[in-house]
């Protein structure tokens, strides 16, 4: 079976839940923090990702806590997600490696 | 704390967009996050923010409604809920079409009308049984209908295959035969197969459908079989064909036949009773909470027929060619058949378990 490549969005989504849970607006703040501003989540996208990665149960509910009358919902990853993580970080370095090395001529093949 | 009520009251009216299940589970908490974004001051919802919102509800919509990559209760059950109440309305249609001799509300009524055959006076009644295929036709939909109502599975798949081969033969070998047959029987018992087969394939078919069917259906169908019929009778009132043919009168004495126009019959009281069908069988699915999906493959399943209708009978009265059965080219056949091919395939997709687990998104740049 051939894997599809993961997006960019879900990649950082899983990575901000990689060091532990958070709930929907530290993950928007974390992700802007990963890639240092350059993705910037809204409400809409990210709960669209959270509903598509809890159907495919690479995250699951931690808890809930009410802030301020507000409902927080934590997220964290499972172990299938920790996974699918792990597994797409190797391919992209793998792949920046291979990039780099062929771009630097001292460690490249030419 | 006003403005931020108020914006709050915005941003739950742009959740509305995300069905009703979502909301219940994610509503406070989007709330919270959207709140949590909003800038000092903020009235309304940003135009971006807006549009994320409303894209990401559309496409959460979408997916949920086919469902793809899990299996759909819903769709299961409406499928096999078709299963068993498609043959059984095919069947309601068909004893409709015998039982009730239509007389055409003429206004001009002539002596001689009753005594010309074929003069359309009568539509339908007791007399299309002596029509060949008609009742072999006829047969096969209530032998399907009864596998259907007792829960066997296979036995009813047997009998619908042998009831499609039959009018392919019958249809190769004897091609006006098929004529014979009223387009609407012949169009609602099509659209019943090709469901019906997305059905059987899909879903655990009359057994499981039996159970769950109950007399919110029937609420359902009962109005919209007499609505088959009465439309089909408006069809053949409102076609010029089903009344000039009536109007040869013979005079023997003087060995003249005479040709006379007629004005059209009157049709008003059909539409009303036919409008009141419309709305007792929509009034009742809504009323009832029917299976959405349900009511879906029922739309399909008509759908063929209402097509035919709009061509050839309601709304070109004058025309006789346009009966899309009667020159069955591949654009026709296309035309009649491919919207309920299309919403099996769908229906088959939404109600198959998932073969494996998906990984990633399918959604565009999200950032």
């Amino acid at each position: 079976m051939t894997q599809r490549a993961m997006q960019e969005a879900t990649f950082l989504i899983l990575t901000a839940l990689a060091a532990g849970s958070q709930h929907g607006y530290g993950i928007i703040t974390d992700v802007a923090l990963i890639s240092d501003d350059r993705v910037r989540l809204r409400a809409g996208t990210l709960y669209t990702a959270l509903d598509r990665l809890r159907t495919d149960e690479l995250i699951v509910v931690d808890r809930e806590e009410i802030v301020e009358n507000r409902l927080r919902r934590y997220y964290r990853l499972t172990p299938k997600g920790s996974d699918l993580l792990a597994a797409e970080a190797a391919r992209l370095q793998a792949n920046a490696a291979a990039a780099l090395s062929r771009l630097d001529p001292a460690g490249g093949t030419t | 704390m006003i403005e931020s009520a108020g914006l709050e009251r915005r941003y739950r009216r742009l959740l509305a967009w995300y069905p009703r299940p979502f909301r219940r589970e994610q509503e406070d908490e989007m709330l919270a996050v959207l709140m949590a974004g909003a800038r000092k001051g903020q009235r309304r919802p940003g135009l971006l923010e807006t549009a994320d919102v409303i894209r990401s509800a559309l496409g959460i919509r979408l997916l949920r409604a086919l469902s793809f990559g899990r299996e759909n209760r819903r769709w299961t059950d409406a499928l096999a809920l078709f299963s068993v109440v498609a043959p059984v309305f095919v069947v309601l249609v068909a004893i409709l079409e015998v039982a009730l001799p239509y007389h055409l509300p003429l206004r001009d009524r002539s002596p001689f009308l009753f005594h010309l055959p074929g003069s359309f006076t009568q539509v339908g009644g007791l007399s299309l049984l002596s029509a060949p295929f008609f009742d072999i036709a006829v047969g096969f939909q209530v032998i399907v209908a009864a596998f259907a109502l007792l829960g066997r599975r296979r036995m009813t798949l047997i009998a619908m295959a042998a009831s499609v081969l039959y009018w392919i033969l019958y249809w190769v070998v004897f091609r006006y035969g098929i004529s014979r047959v009223p387009d609407a029987l012949q169009l609602v018992a099509a659209g019943a197969y090709i469901l019906g087969a997305a059905a059987f394939l899909t879903s655990p078919g009359p057994p499981r459908g039996r159970r769950l069917v109950n007399w919110h259906h029937w609420a359902v169908l009962l109005p919209a079989a007499a609505l088959v019929q009465i439309l089909t009778l408006i069809s053949y009132a409102s076609s010029r064909f089903a009344w000039t043919a009536t109007l040869i009168r013979y005079d023997a004495a003087t060995r003249t036949a005479t040709w006379g126009m007629m004005r059209p019959p009157d049709i008003s009281g059909y539409l009303v009773i036919g409008t009141v069908l419309a709305i007792a069988a929509a009034g009742s699915a809504l009323a009832l909470k029917v299976n959405r999906y349900l009511l879906l493959l029922l739309a399909a399943m008509f759908y063929p027929y209402a097509i035919q209708l709009a061509s050839s009978g309601i709304f070109s009265p004058d025309r006789i060619g346009a009966n899309l059965l009667r020159m069955p080219t591949p654009a026709h056949l296309a035309l009649l058949f491919a919207p309920p091919l299309l919403l099996a395939c769908g229906g088959m997709l939404a109600a198959a378990p998932p073969r494996r687990p998906r990984t990633v998104m399918s959604s565009g740049p999200e950032a």
